[in-house]
């Protein structure tokens, strides 16, 4: 005969064992269940960090930004000149997409999305879009000034999780600008990326800006990624690496945009 | 562990997670994020004798939410945090938790040792990560102090 004690365990433990199982082959719908209850107060609490941060930076960072200033103020008379520069290219250049009949607002299709919760321990942030709004996984995400961010890698109902370009799992090719060298950028995991894949004949210069090379199918040519930095070269090694200074903090970024097609 | 009791852990778990992922990310350094759930997570641990049922449920509670807010496959946060209670208890009978220093060393110990466990996953380790969210340990460590504090105090 079983005590009512040992009963009660056993319909508890059985309870549990169901849970777990039915939360192992529904993984995907309970995880959508909760971004999708947790989504409003999310945005609210990613608002009020935003508030409260920005408020702490700007009291503790004052002579910094002071020498920040004067940097800026440098860099800005040296882009007023290449402006000038650019000016006359962008205009050669609306003449040859008018002669082509190619718009820029043509170049991609693309839906803006909001982040509301961060992991930087995995490399992945959740955004408010999901498949009601034709998002499907492998499209990338840039910001507004066509930096990339990274990719969708699951998509719920409302949310997809992207993947930063610094989680292990994401890698693309990429080029250097003005040049002709190609390699291969890998996530390193905790806000890292790193060139690969780089012929050791080739030339790398450390600050050197880099874009996507477009050869996935997914990811267009010349999104923004950064810019080399430590250059890592041994005669052993057939390619060298270099790790990538990331132009943005991709995971405190609010607002991105979704490249629904090209 | 009462029922009532066990809702009330789901319920603060739930929102330390989310507290961790949307409102503390803003005050992130060097990559480095403060692992809130883990930081209560051993505060509740070291606070008060715990049996083993009781532990199993914090583990299970902490580990549930933070796998909902993963990328990797159901349930290895809730193991994770399992063999971190288990590690816990086996400190806690050789190191005193009743005073800050002793306190302090399995805070510690038991952060290390989390993201150990984690290198073994993601084959990262950041030795700032541990000694942000020590420090940060430390913090909610005298909050949680001065809340003891004022609660005896409307007691009186």
């Amino acid at each position: 005969m079983i005590r009512k004690k040992d009963k009660n365990r056993i319909i508890v433990s059985s309870l549990v064992l169901v849970v777990v199982i039915l939360v192992l082959i529904f993984q995907t719908p309970v995880r959508s269940f909760f971004y999708t209850i947790s989504e409003p107060i999310q945005q609210s609490l990613w608002q009020k960090g935003k508030n409260s941060s920005d408020f702490f930076n700007g009291l503790f960072s004052f002579s910094a930004l002071t020498r920040e200033n004067e940097f800026l103020g440098q860099e800005n008379r040296e882009l007023l000149s290449k402006i000038v520069e650019i000016d006359s290219l962008r205009k050669e250049n609306e003449e040859l997409r008018a002669a082509l009949n190619l718009g820029l607002a043509d170049d991609y299709k693309i839906i803006e999305a909001r982040v509301f919760s961060v992991n930087l321990e995995q490399d992945f942030v959740l955004v408010n879009k999901g498949k009601q709004d034709g998002i499907k996984k492998g499209m990338p995400i840039i910001d507004f000034h066509n930096i990339l961010i990274g990719r969708v890698e699951q998509v719920y109902t409302n949310q997809s999780k992207v993947f930063l370009i610094s989680n292990k799992d994401v890698k693309f090719s990429v080029g250097i600008e003005g040049e002709t060298i190609n390699g291969l950028a890998k996530g390193k995991g905790k806000g890292e990326v790193f060139l690969d894949l780089v012929p050791k004949e080739e030339k790398l210069v450390s600050g050197a800006l880099i874009t996507t090379a477009g050869l996935e199918e997914n990811f267009p040519q010349g999104l923004l990624i950064g810019r080399i930095g430590d250059i890592e070269r041994t005669d052993l090694a057939p390619f060298q690496k270099a790790n990538i200074e990331l132009l943005l903090d991709v995971s405190k970024q609010n607002n991105l945009l979704i490249i629904l097609a090209q | 562990m009462k029922l009532s009791k066990t809702l009330i852990l789901f319920l603060l778990f739930y929102f330390l997670t989310l507290l961790q992922t949307s409102f503390l990310i803003h005050y992130s350094w060097h990559n480095a994020g403060i692992h809130l759930v883990l930081l209560i997570f051993v505060l509740l641990l070291f606070n008060k004798k715990r049996d083993i049922k009781e532990g199993l449920v914090l583990a299970v509670l902490a580990g549930f939410f933070i796998d909902i807010f993963s990328s990797y496959f159901f349930g290895l946060f809730i193991l994770l945090f399992i063999i971190l209670f288990f590690l816990a208890s086996y400190l806690k009978k050789r190191i005193s938790a009743n005073n800050f220093s002793g306190y302090c060393l399995l805070l510690f110990l038991t952060i290390l040792v989390y993201n150990l466990l984690f290198f073994l996953i993601s084959y990262k380790f950041n030795f700032f990560d541990v000694l942000y969210n020590f420090l940060a340990g430390i913090v909610i460590y005298f909050i949680s102090k001065a809340i003891y504090v004022l609660k005896q105090g409307f007691g009186k």
